[in-house]
């Protein structure tokens, strides 16, 4: 199982990779929402966590992106930002987010979610 | 005996000078090699000092020795079929998407920083055996003079054909020994000019581009000579074309202009 | 100031339905002032991502306070604005840190966390300490935690023990907090660190194993060793890569295939480790790994000089070992990676390797034949002498020169009858060139006897190279101009009174480009004012700026008065130069260059202005 991590902030990157990692999971990483799609083509993950907050192209637009995508267009995506306003939770879910979590994120919710997500996908 | 010594103070101002002619930036650390390369320049014409060579360059008819600077700093090794993944999504993909586009079958192709043609002759060549083009525009551009009088005569030695498929190196190469001659019906597809990425009233004369590649070359600049070739590479393509950058390099921290289209996991720049 | 007219033009085109033209307007408003800032907010919002580019390019070339002022309200937006402005404000740089420190205290978590990230990667301010604050007090995780980031992107030092007393704060802030202190390398922090190596969670452990990696405290060694047998693979691989930062690579069997994986599967980062890793432990299998991924490197790419440089080095520790003489003979290996393998074994003298090397000098590829060459001359010996000096006659004037550059530095004897009698069939001017040099080196009284008989080419380079005074003199007084020129410069850098009396005399020589020699020799030698002022009237205007350019640096009051009636010189260059050498000599000749304010050629009137301006 492979998870893209998109985040401009490289900290974050990491953090989240540590969690992704000690479960198993191959990871790869982009910076914002243009190497995400360039990246996506290459590595061909089965989910994306993607920032909200990123320079060039922000993880509303990345969404909107893949979601028009024909090739990627179902592919699940967990939003991990800090933006906690109700209101951008919900823009989010409307372009196609999958599930919107809060920064900071324990591993143990980060995976739960990504379970969860992916469960019912194939549901 | 050349004895002279590149100090810290010329260095600097060569190098500065070096960034505004070019967007060519060169680090602290590479200092020695600025040193190594130039010393030929100063025996060539009878400088002792990096000192007077500066002088040459600030009060000289710049043209001549600029050019000749910009041969002795920039590394031109470059072979036929670099990064074949590449060069087959654009003859595959590319090309057939963008005329499909235009609704015509002529194709205008830029090489910016073609070196010794290489690449240019590879396009050409390629598009020839695809058969898909009535009409191939190929205009290729580099800095150095040198390279591209080398270019032009495109006889080439086995560095260069190291990657060439048998079947292109019988039909439009003739051997002569250890070095291979390009037919001349790729030859005359080419048309080579001399444009610095950076010199905006040069590329503005390269307008309606369909691809553009400008592979291995970004990467000497920095960040705001980067953003400023990067985007006069997107006003010289039509609405619906392509550019290709080295498959190691990236526009994502450079420019939102562009999109980026992926095929077969090779990724390349639309101008929408 | 952009014109009225002109700024509304361009701004009408911002609405124009073509997105070229729109594109074009944004462009050309980098140019303008404040009046373009507002237009190009509202072109942010525009539909074409090009034009959008143009939009936050022109914004940061117009730069400045303004600029920035304007950009921050942007940053309570919708996403792409808020975002854009990200960008913008960071690259308009210093001008908007100030304006960030206010929204330090803004009420918006966010806010506050957007303008802690932008000051860090502006990498400036003057008021540190009050991030420091928010990493101590304030309420929101992220924000701690990006305050923990600028604090070491800042280099706060003061900061350190608020780092060290925040890795008792939650796992986010702890995890920042850790990158820092690794970042900021603080003996200090060693042990609150050693502390956190049995925390529950893995990744408070694992940053905690990296900090002192990068930390480099030989006290963290025994204490990481001792948590191996304990630890996960992913904080094995950590612990191992730690220990070899520290210096210490412990030679269990696990540690060297961990470093192989690490090598063969990491990023460049952490291949660099790993290298100095299986270079301390000599662990033979990985050479031919390692020459792999050397020999894939691609040299064009200035990030990867120093990629070969760490590898080549890492593979000299190794020794001549046969796994590194069998890549020599292998046509599988990549030619890249032949040459390093064949500079190694040159530059560690395997006498074993000589067979293989003689293989080399045939073999298709350039570089590999140089690199043989150059790898007989360094292992020396009766076999590798006896090759190197049959490759003067080599067909490939690639080995002829290397081998003969060689023969040179090593001053070998025998070959100097055959050198000389090499000179007369020598086609190719670079491998002449080294010729000559190498014989100057072996046996110059040869050469020298012989001189008369051989042609002018090569008596010029005898000029270029030779440093027998006598023997320059000589061939300073040559027939042939490009003759005398080489060996003017060459009397110019011996320190000999009969070479200096010579260029003193070349200032009335026939041939312009040997009096341009004579006069800047003479101005490197610190020659008077009087001497280099006899040039300054030469019909040459080469002569005549590199004589004005020795009497700038002379620093010697008189010059000025003797620079002066060059500024009204009919070369421009010549200008230029006799207004550096002025300023350079100090004075007061504001009023001489003011003079020509209103020169007819643009360059001067520029330079004019320029210096003008810099002087009130």
């Amino acid at each position: 199982m492979k998870i893209l991590i998109v985040d401009d902030d490289s900290t974050t990157r990491k953090l989240l990779g540590l969690y992704l990692r000690a479960k198993g999971y191959e990871v790869a990483y982009a910076e914002n929402g243009l190497d995400g799609i360039e990246k996506l083509g290459a590595e061909n993950p089965n989910l994306i966590i993607s920032d909200l907050n990123m320079p060039y192209m922000d993880g509303i637009e990345f969404v909107k992106n893949i979601r028009a995508d024909q090739a990627h267009k179902e592919i699940p995506i967990l939003m991990v930002t800090t933006e906690a306003d109700p209101e951008e939770r919900e823009r989010a879910l409307s372009v196609g987010v999958n599930g919107y979590l809060v920064k900071p994120v324990t591993a143990e919710v980060v995976i739960q979610n990504i379970r969860h997500i992916l469960k019912n996908m194939f549901a | 005996m050349l004895n002279a010594v590149l100090s810290d103070p010329v260095f600097k101002q060569l190098r500065d000078f070096i960034y505004e002619k070019s967007g060519i930036f060169i680090a602290d650390a590479k200092k020695y090699l600025v040193e190594k390369k130039l010393a030929t320049r100063l025996q060539e014409k009878n400088l002792s000092s990096y000192d007077d060579y500066l002088s040459l360059l600030k009060f000289g008819n710049a043209g001549d020795e600029l050019t000749k600077l910009f041969d002795a700093i920039t590394t031109n090794e470059t072979y036929f079929f670099r990064e074949p993944q590449q060069l087959q999504v654009c003859v595959d993909n590319v090309v057939p998407q963008v005329m499909d586009q235009k609704k015509t079958k002529d194709i205008k192709i830029w090489s910016a920083a073609c070196s010794t043609g290489e690449e240019a002759y590879t396009l050409i060549m390629m598009l020839m055996e695809k058969r898909i083009c009535s009409r191939i525009e190929l205009v290729a551009s580099d800095i150095s003079n040198e390279v591209l009088d080398s270019a032009k005569k495109a006889v080439y030695g086995s560095y260069s054909m190291r990657n060439v498929p048998e079947p292109f190196l019988k039909k439009y190469f003739r051997s002569n020994g250890w070095t291979h001659e390009l037919d001349a019906v790729v030859k005359n597809v080419a048309k080579f000019m001399n444009i610095n990425l950076i010199d905006t009233g040069k590329m503005r004369t390269i307008q309606g581009v369909d691809v553009i590649f400008c592979r291995n070359v970004l990467i000497y600049f920095d960040d705001k000579a980067k953003q400023k070739a990067v985007s006069m590479l997107y006003d010289s393509l039509r609405p619906g074309g392509f550019l290709f950058i080295g498959s190691s390099e990236s526009l994502h921290s450079v420019t939102r202009a562009f999109k980026p289209v992926v095929f077969n996991k090779v990724v390349a720049y639309q101008r929408v | 100031m952009m014109p009225n007219e002109e700024l509304s033009t361009i701004i009408h085109n911002l609405a124009d339905p073509d997105t070229s033209i729109r594109r074009i307007a944004a462009e050309a408003l980098s140019d303008a002032d404040e009046r373009a800032i507002y237009p190009l907010i509202r072109l942010l919002r525009d539909d074409n991502t090009g034009v959008q580019d143009a939009a936050m390019r022109s914004l940061v070339a117009i730069g400045g306070e303004v600029t920035a002022y304007m950009a921050l309200p942007l940053l309570r937006e919708g996403p792409f604005i808020r975002n854009t402005a990200r960008v913008i404000l960071r690259q308009i740089g210093h001008p908007s840190v100030m304006l960030l420190r206010p929204l330090l205290g803004d009420k918006d978590d966010d806010i506050r966390n957007f303008a802690v990230d932008l000051i860090a990667d502006i990498g400036s301010c003057d008021y540190a300490d009050e991030i420091m604050r928010l990493l101590e007090t304030d309420p929101n995780q992220n924000v701690r935690a990006s305050a923990a980031r600028a604090l070491a992107v800042l280099d706060y030092r003061a900061g350190l023990s608020a780092l060290t007393a925040s890795l008792r704060d939650n796992e986010w802030v702890c995890f920042s907090s850790l990158e820092s202190l690794a970042l900021m390398k603080d003996e200090a922090s060693v042990d609150p660190i050693l502390a956190l190596l049995g925390n529950p969670s893995e990744t408070i452990r694992y940053a905690a194993i990296e900090a002192l990696g990068k930390i480099g405290s030989p006290r963290s060694s025994a204490p990481l060793i001792a948590r191996l047998p304990k630890s996960s693979d992913i904080e094995k691989s950590a612990i191992i890569r730690s220990l070899v930062q520290i210096g210490i690579t412990p030679s269990m069997a696990e540690v060297a295939d961990a470093l192989m994986e690490m090598f063969s599967k990491g990023e460049w980062e952490e291949r660099l480790v790993a290298l100095t890793g299986l270079s301390e432990l000599k662990f033979e299998r990985a050479i031919p790994i390692i020459l792999d991924v050397a020999g894939a490197l691609d040299p064009s790419d200035p990030e990867n000089e120093e990629r070969l440089f760490a590898v080549k080095q890492a593979l000299l520790k190794f020794g001549c070992m046969p796994a590194l003489l069998s890549v020599l003979a292998d046509p599988g290996v990549k030619y890249r990676g032949k040459v390093l393998a064949t500079e190694i074994v040159g530059e560690l003298q395997c006498a074993e390797a000589v067979p293989s090397l003689i293989g080399l000098l045939s073999v298709d590829l350039r570089d590999v034949r140089r690199a043989a060459v150059l790898a007989l001359a360094n292992i020396q010996g009766d076999e590798a002498l006896a090759v190197l000096r049959k490759c003067v006659d080599d067909r490939d004037g690639h080995v002829r020169s290397a081998a003969i550059t060689e023969l040179g530095r090593m001053g070998d004897q025998p070959s100097a009858e055959p050198l000389l009698r090499h000179i007369n069939i020598e086609n190719y001017r670079d491998v002449l060139e080294e010729t000559i040099k190498a014989l100057l080196r072996i046996d110059p009284r040869l050469l020298f006897s012989h001189l008369p008989a051989l042609s002018s080419e090569v008596r010029e380079l005898v000029a270029r190279y030779a440093g027998d005074v006598e023997v320059l003199l000589s061939l300073s007084r040559e027939p042939d101009a490009n003759i005398r020129v080489a060996a003017l410069t060459s009397l110019a850098s011996l320190q000999d009174e009969r070479g200096r009396k010579r260029l003193s005399e070349a200032l009335g020589d026939d041939s312009p480009e040997a009096r341009k020699t004579a006069v800047i020799a003479l101005g490197n030698l610190n020659a008077g004012v009087d001497e280099l002022s006899k040039a300054l009237g030469d019909k040459d205007m080469w002569v005549r700026l590199y004589a004005v350019k020795a009497l700038g640096e002379s620093q010697d009051a008189r010059a000025s008065s003797f620079v002066i009636p060059l500024l009204s010189d009919a070369e421009v260059p010549v200008i230029l130069s006799a207004i550096d050498a002025l300023l350079q000599l100090g004075g007061s000749e504001t009023a001489a260059i003011g003079a020509l304010r209103n020169h007819d050629d643009e360059q001067v009137r520029e330079r004019v202005s320029q210096v003008v301006e810099s002087l009130c």
